[in-house]
């Protein structure tokens, strides 16, 4: 196979879908959906789901305007203020957050504590306390008690975030159906065939080329989601877990492999579908049947029958490996020139 | 430059080609001529080997199509203007010509300069960065026929390459042709338009499944029609007409707008005996010639049809 001509068609593709509006909007609203939208949806659960509350959560209405880091703050009153990594002493402090700190002999009120001991008489009033250490000397009052188990939590995490997978791999499963009926389906009602096929290149060349232009793009689309799905979980969930959730070995795992692995499925499914049907939209839908395997994943999952650990994974991607090779096999056999101009519909 | 033996191929049983022995040689126009279905469109798809023959065989050179590596000389020999353009609509014609220019192996300085080449003769070089979709179709048409000849191919094959084209459109794409017929070109041309055929091919095959007869427009119209004088005569009366037919060397007469059309096989010998006997039967000879019979109706004879 000479890899020269198979780029001269990846790229001659490529520069067509940049023109296709359908195509562009494919890449773009899918991803973005997978790496904003969900992470947001996801993130209430996280911050709920991984720590035990005792009492009525207080509502509070916080506003902070003015950050103190690494500090030590002595006989002070704060209000509406970001308090990270200070030792905080004999001071009263009203409607802001506190992170990462120690209060000693402080009065606290109306607001939110993630990570503080509070020791030596302090008193807390009317507030949300998240993974907070008060000793027996101090006091709460109206408090909302917010304590992760340090066992569970990373598993909760795992589980909440592995169910996400499931999803995102929608991304290289469904975007090749959308590219790859322009290119193939769109190239023969076109009629742009017969002369590709009249040119000096072999099958193998030609099938390549197309793949690679749809292959490229899908997963182009698949890393920069992650990336953005990664920050954002990373970002968002950090303040209250003390550690970053991704990216786990379960989440790189399924983007550099099970990823592409659904990503040719989709491509080598669409040339064999290209072959039976006459417009793009029916290519669209035969295709939209390479997300079986993932249902029946993420069924699996839910009945509980499945956990989606690195095990199952290799089991499923080796599934998944199985009908690539059935899939492909039937796209090499259909993507013939005899074929194409005899028997594609 | 093309010769074939014995080719036949077939589909689900229905025979498109049958026994197809040709041989068209290096700088030649060759016309296929033929109905839908004859099987002109499967000839050229095997010899651009795009799908193999059932039986028979077919080069092109000495490259054999069907077999490899031969077939990827021959697809690097010829270039080929299909039924349809098929060009890519949303790219330019520029970057339509180059993709298949790439892919032919032209390299760079060399493309540029022949795309520009042969954009300038089609006058198409000022509109190049225009997308596919915004050209008429006759435009297209040319962009095709450039295609085709982006890498200076030794053997270019035109299927239909004026069918639903303008009149002024199809004039240019037919002087195209006749330029680089007069550069040498060797062209296999798939036609249903008889005087497109007429005037631009050196020999024209009649095609119906089989190969029904091959042969310069003249040949033909001598074989299956035999040579034609036509006679003009001042006042034609029936007793003159009557008069030529009586000659025992005269095949069929016909009287076609005041004038005689003679059937004979050798009017250079006979036709002054013809004279005669109308001048001795009162008759005043305004010209006597030769008729040309046209390919239409050598074709309409050959397929079946009525004259």
């Amino acid at each position: 196979m000479r890899f020269d001509k198979v780029w001269i068609v990846a790229r001659k593709d490529m520069a067509e879908l940049r023109t296709n509006k359908y195509v562009l909007y494919t890449l773009v609203f899918m991803p973005v959906i997978m790496a904003v939208v969900i992470p947001f949806s996801f993130l209430p659960v996280i911050y709920t789901g991984a720590f035990e509350t005792s009492g009525e959560q207080v509502e509070l209405d916080l506003t902070p305007s003015v950050t103190f880091a690494d500090q030590k703050i002595n006989r002070t009153m704060i209000v509406n203020a970001t308090i990270e990594n200070c030792t905080i002493r004999s001071s009263y402090i009203y409607a802001s957050r506190i992170f990462n700190s120690t209060l000693l002999d402080t009065r606290v009120n109306g607001s939110e504590l993630v990570n503080v001991s509070v020791v030596d008489v302090s008193v807390i009033r009317n507030s949300n306390l998240w993974n907070v250490d008060v000793s027996p000397s101090s006091t709460t009052v109206n408090c909302a008690y917010v304590d992760e188990d340090p066992n569970d939590v990373r598993i909760f995490v795992d589980i909440v975030l592995n169910s996400m997978i499931l999803f995102f791999m929608m991304i290289p499963a469904v975007i090749p159906t959308v590219i790859a009926s322009y290119s193939f389906v769109g190239e023969k009602t076109n009629k742009s065939l017969e002369p590709l096929l009249a040119t000096p290149t072999t099958d193998g060349e030609l099938l390549v080329g197309k793949s690679l232009s749809i292959f490229i793009p899908t997963m182009i689309a698949t890393f920069i989601s992650f990336v953005v799905f990664t920050i954002i979980i990373d970002v968002g969930t950090y303040p209250v877990l003390g550690f970053y959730p991704v990216p786990t070995p379960v989440w790189v795992y399924s983007i550099f492999v099970l990823g592409p692995l659904f990503a040719i499925m989709s491509i080598a499914l669409n040339v064999y579908v290209s072959a039976k049907v006459t417009d793009v939209r029916a290519s669209q839908q035969f295709g939209s049947l390479v997300i079986m395997p993932l249902v029946l994943l993420m069924v699996l999952a839910i009945m509980g029958i499945i956990s989606l650990s690195i095990g199952y994974l290799l089991v499923f991607t080796l599934f998944v490996a199985l009908i690539d090779v059935g899939i492909v096999y039937l796209s090499i056999k259909t993507f013939k020139r005899e074929e194409i101009l005899v028997r594609w519909k | 430059m093309i010769r074939t033996e014995e080719l036949t191929r077939t589909f689900n049983g229905t025979v498109a080609v049958d026994s197809l022995s040709l041989e068209v040689s290096e700088g030649e126009v060759f016309g296929f001529i033929g109905p839908n279905g004859a099987g002109k469109t499967t000839t050229v798809r095997i010899l651009c080997c795009l799908i193999g023959p059932t039986s028979g065989r077919a080069f092109i050179g000495e490259n054999e199509c069907g077999r490899e590596p031969d077939s990827m000389n021959i697809r690097q020999m010829v270039g080929l203007l299909p039924e349809s353009p098929g060009l890519y609509e949303r790219l330019s014609a520029y970057r339509n010509l180059d993709f298949y220019g790439q892919l032919y192996g032209v390299k760079d300085g060399e493309r540029a300069e022949r795309i520009k080449e042969l954009l300038t003769t089609l006058k198409i070089w000022k509109r190049k960065d225009e997308a596919i979709s915004t050209f008429s179709k006759g435009m297209r048409q040319k962009i095709a026929i450039a295609r085709a000849l982006v890498h200076k191919p030794r053997l270019l094959f035109l299927d239909e390459p004026t069918a639903g084209l303008d009149p002024e459109a199809a004039r240019t794409v037919r002087r195209f042709i006749l330029n680089l017929k007069k550069e040498g070109g060797t062209i296999f041309l798939n036609t249903h338009n008889l005087h497109e055929a007429e005037r631009l091919c050196d020999r024209i095959g009649v095609l119906n499944t089989r190969l029904i007869a091959v042969g310069s427009p003249e040949e033909l119209a001598r074989r299956y029609w035999g040579r034609t004088t036509a006679l003009r005569v001042k006042m034609l009366t029936p007793r003159i007409a009557e008069a030529v037919k009586s000659l025992d060397f005269v095949g069929n007469v016909q009287e076609q707008d005041g004038e005689l059309l003679i059937s004979l096989d050798d009017p250079d010998e006979r036709n002054p005996a013809i004279a005669k006997a109308v001048m001795e039967n009162g008759g005043e000879i305004q010209s006597i010639s030769e008729f040309k019979r046209g390919l239409e109706e050598v074709y309409l004879k050959l397929i079946g049809g009525s004259t």
